[in-house]
């Protein structure tokens, strides 16, 4: 795959997202989405761009490593056109992990993802799940081994994931204690 | 088609937003006195650089033998560039096994996404991503270490990046366009250099800059484009550092 | 509003492009550009771990390959793609992939080789380059704005490879000739017409329009007609070499079904398994999945026919982990406390290191405390 291709089409979405908002240096305290109706508190230090009800925040930059919170509806949760189905906060959290990762499979770069452990994980006092994925670059970086960190858990207000990823190599064990932290203080409200 | 259209767009968009200087830290910082510097000894690693065209129809292909060119070129320029700094001595790369291969060959996988990635958020991530200039922690690990018993060597010098030429097609169709009022830029060159500390895999040292000086795949080219890159070591515009370049 | 603009961008070059003047380059230089692409393509694949990593499997293909092209001298490649859905493809250097999810379709070697036929007619009939140099100066609309939606791992493909699909005409001429090289090889043509028989049924089943990169491919419909002419008009009798075939592809059958199981298609796993009668040509343990298939889709009756595949698996695949862990959930959501406990205990007892461990102990320890109530 020719290398420019690559960088560049990183280089252009880190561009056009930074040019459609801002970002901001995370805050000491928790912030809260009121449209995705939730709180947290993000890791310090780093750089948060909010869209809606997501937030995408970084350390060293999202075409190498970011962390994401996101709120979507329960209607049409899961899948793409004619078979979309909903989320529902009754779901069995093993069920709804798989078919969160089946969501994620699609999008670029993360065709490779693979669940290398799930177990379930209590989310703001409600019954979710917490997996662990490697994946491997596609569409940028030559293959370079990704591992991931996800949580999820669905109430009446919608279906929330909190997704971690970094490369292998140095930075996902330099950071993921700081994003435990910060999905420890995660409230759907 | 699929992916090279998209790419195609991408570059575009970019290239057109490079025209635009960005640099130029106003609060530069200024580079330490370089009295008598013991010179950093460094493997420099095979240059990483395609030359692509963007055909009329947009599609973007690699040109193989001017990529050949290019690299043979630009890596004889860096060593060149390196020796006339007197900043560097430059030592062989050792002797590795497949599977050290295999580990260098992820890392400097890493580096080129990191260097890249954090060339892009300082450059176009806004403020908060510039304080990165005063605080640049970028790293790719520890795992290149082997590198500094088996060679004696301190650091990596990587020089990696690319250049979209347009075919006459695209040339054409830039006149044709341009009439309609749609501007599809003609190409554009990107490059960075970097140094890593192999004890730590710190990058110590990066610049980025687009454009070449001259053709790349011809000494003269080649040479001018790298005293630009690296002659000012440790200057960097990315990093806001100031200084005088070496005559 | 990305999209906007790049449709509009693109679409605007494309339909431009019918007056700009041909590529400087000649064919020799725009051919060795196609390969040496094809080559990186090959290679970023290759890397990426999205192989389905099998030497005594692609050893196998290869040797059917080598059958069909014996001319080929080693140009023709073969490797199998890890991916769920019905395709197969040539890039210009001379490799082929298949998918695992073609592997699970198909029932005999006689099938496959009509397949492999058809993809390395492509490469022999010089297909990729005629199409690709032609696209270099007319790209079709389609194609265009498909590209401004999103590019993925295999989005580089499309330029170096049949992925996207050749033109009707080059189709229909890799029909033919695939089909002229599996008569020669001495396999039974009337494999090749089923195989898109089954096709079809699948896609009417999922109410699925033709696929993208079936598009430009002569509708699946006329390529049956188009076989079955050829069928009759080729000598009678041939091989199908069933059996060696389900040996040698099974492990990649199962493991192309247990990613469907993964995506939750269960409306794609009951059509395949009950409808198709694929379950027969599957080890015993597939049952599995077929119970699964039943849960997902969850339609009328399906509660009860999950249940009834369940303990049919049970019997006919005793060691097998993941029917244990499966029916365990499904007793415990319906009230079964006892019937669910010492099923999830001999999930744990077979998978000690499963994935899932922690959710099948949280389930056997709510089940312990809410049976001690």
């Amino acid at each position: 795959m020719t290398r420019i291709l690559k960088l560049t089409a990183g280089a252009t979405m880190l561009m056009l997202l930074g040019c459609a908002t801002t970002w901001q240096p995370t805050k000491s305290q928790a912030i809260a989405n009121s449209g995705g109706k939730y709180s947290i508190q993000l890791p310090a230090g780093w750089n948060v761009l909010t869209f809606g009800t997501t937030q995408m925040v970084s350390r060293y930059g999202m075409g190498l490593q970011q962390f994401t919170v996101g709120q979507t509806k329960n209607k049409g949760a899961f899948g793409f056109g004619k078979e979309k189905s909903n989320a529902s906060p009754d779901m069995d959290p093993r069920d709804l992990c798989t078919k969160v990762v089946a969501n994620m499979k699609v999008q670029p770069n993360h065709e490779t993802l693979e669940i290398t452990s799930v177990a379930p994980a209590m989310l703001g006092g409600r019954a979710g799940f917490r997996a662990e994925l490697t994946s491997k670059r596609t569409f940028q970086a030559d293959g370079i081994r990704y591992k991931h960190l996800l949580y999820g858990v669905v109430t009446p207000n919608g279906l929330y994931t909190l997704h971690y990823e970094a490369p292998l190599l140095y930075y996902f064990d330099k950071d993921v204690a700081e994003v435990e932290k910060s999905v420890s203080t995660f409230k759907p409200m | 088609m699929t992916f090279r259209a998209v790419g195609a767009l991408r570059v575009a968009i970019l290239s057109a937003c490079l025209i635009i200087p960005t640099i130029c830290a106003s609060k530069a910082k200024e580079a330490e006195p370089v009295a008598a510097v013991t010179p950093l000894r460094v493997l420099v690693l095979p240059v990483d650089f395609d030359v692509l065209e963007m055909s009329a129809a947009g599609m973007v292909e690699p040109v193989p033998a001017e990529t050949v060119q290019a690299e043979e070129a630009l890596s004889g320029a860096t060593l060149r560039v390196l020796r006339h700094t007197n900043k560097f001595q430059i030592i062989d790369m050792p002797a590795m096994s497949d599977a050290e291969k295999e580990v260098l060959k992820e890392h400097l996988a890493l580096y080129k996404l990191t260097a890249y990635n954090a060339a892009q958020m300082i450059r176009l991530g806004g403020p908060t991503w510039k304080a990165k200039q005063k605080n640049f922690d970028y790293s790719i690990g520890d795992g290149l270490k082997f590198l500094v018993e088996r060679s004696g060597a301190d650091a990596a010098v990587v020089v990696a990046g690319a250049q979209l030429n347009s075919s006459g097609g695209r040339i054409a169709m830039f006149i044709l366009m341009a009439a309609a009022g749609v501007a599809i830029p003609l190409g554009g060159a990107q490059g960075s250099a970097g140094i890593i500390d192999l004890k730590t895999g710190n990058i110590q040292w990066l610049e980025e800059r687009s454009g070449t000086k001259g053709d790349i795949k011809d000494k003269k080219g080649a040479e001018q484009t790298m005293m630009n890159m690296i002659g000012g070591y440790p200057a960097s515009t990315l990093l806001g550092i100031k200084g005088t370049k070496t005559k | 509003m990305i999209r906007a603009r790049a449709l509009s961008l693109l679409a605007a070059g494309a339909l431009a492009c019918a007056s700009i003047p041909a590529s400087a380059l000649n064919e020799e230089e725009q051919r060795a550009r196609i390969i040496y692409e094809a080559d990186e393509a090959t290679h970023t694949i290759d890397e990426l771990g999205i192989l389905y990593a099998d030497p005594v499997l692609d050893a196998y293909l290869q040797g059917i390959v080598d059958k069909l092209f014996p001319e080929s001298g080693g140009k023709l490649v073969i490797r199998v793609f890890k991916a769920t859905s019905f395709n197969a493809f040539a890039m210009s250097n001379g490799r082929l992939y298949i998918h695992t999810g073609t592997l699970l379709r198909l029932k005999d070697e006689a099938e496959l080789a009509s397949v492999l036929g058809h993809e390395g007619s492509h490469v022999y009939d010089d297909h990729i380059y005629r199409t690709v140099s032609s696209a270099k100066i007319t790209m079709p609309i389609l194609t265009v704005l498909g590209t401004a939606l999103g590019a993925g791992a295999l989005g580089q493909l499309a330029g170096v490879s049949s992925i996207m699909g050749m033109s009707r005409a080059h189709e229909r001429e890799a029909d033919i000739h695939g089909f002229q090289r599996l008569a020669k090889a001495g396999y039974d043509t009337s494999g090749a017409p089923e195989t898109f028989r089954r096709l079809l049924r699948e896609l009417e089943a999922l109410n699925v329009k033709q696929p993208m990169f079936f598009a430009s491919h002569p509708a699946v419909s006329d390529r049956i007609a188009n076989y079955m002419a050829m069928s009759k008009q080729a000598p009678p009798g041939g091989s199908r070499f069933a059996d060696e075939y389900l040996v040698q592809t099974a492990s990649a059958r199962v493991a192309a079904l247990d990613a469907i199981l993964r995506e939750g298609n269960g409306k794609l796993l009951v059509h395949l398994l009950e409808r198709e009668d694929l379950l027969a040509t599957l080890p015993p343990f597939c049952r599995f999945h077929l119970a699964e298939g039943f849960r997902l889709r969850n339609a009328e009756g399906d509660r009860d026919k999950a249940l009834t595949a369940y303990r049919e698996a049970l019997a006919a695949a005793p060691d097998y982990a993941p029917t244990y862990a499966a029916l365990g959930k499904r007793l415990m959501h319906d009230g079964d406390k006892a019937g669910a406990l010492p099923l999830l205990r001999k999930y744990l007892e077979l998978e000690p290191d499963s994935v899932e461990k922690g959710f099948i102990e949280l389930y056997i320890t709510t089940l312990e405390k809410e049976s001690a109530q």
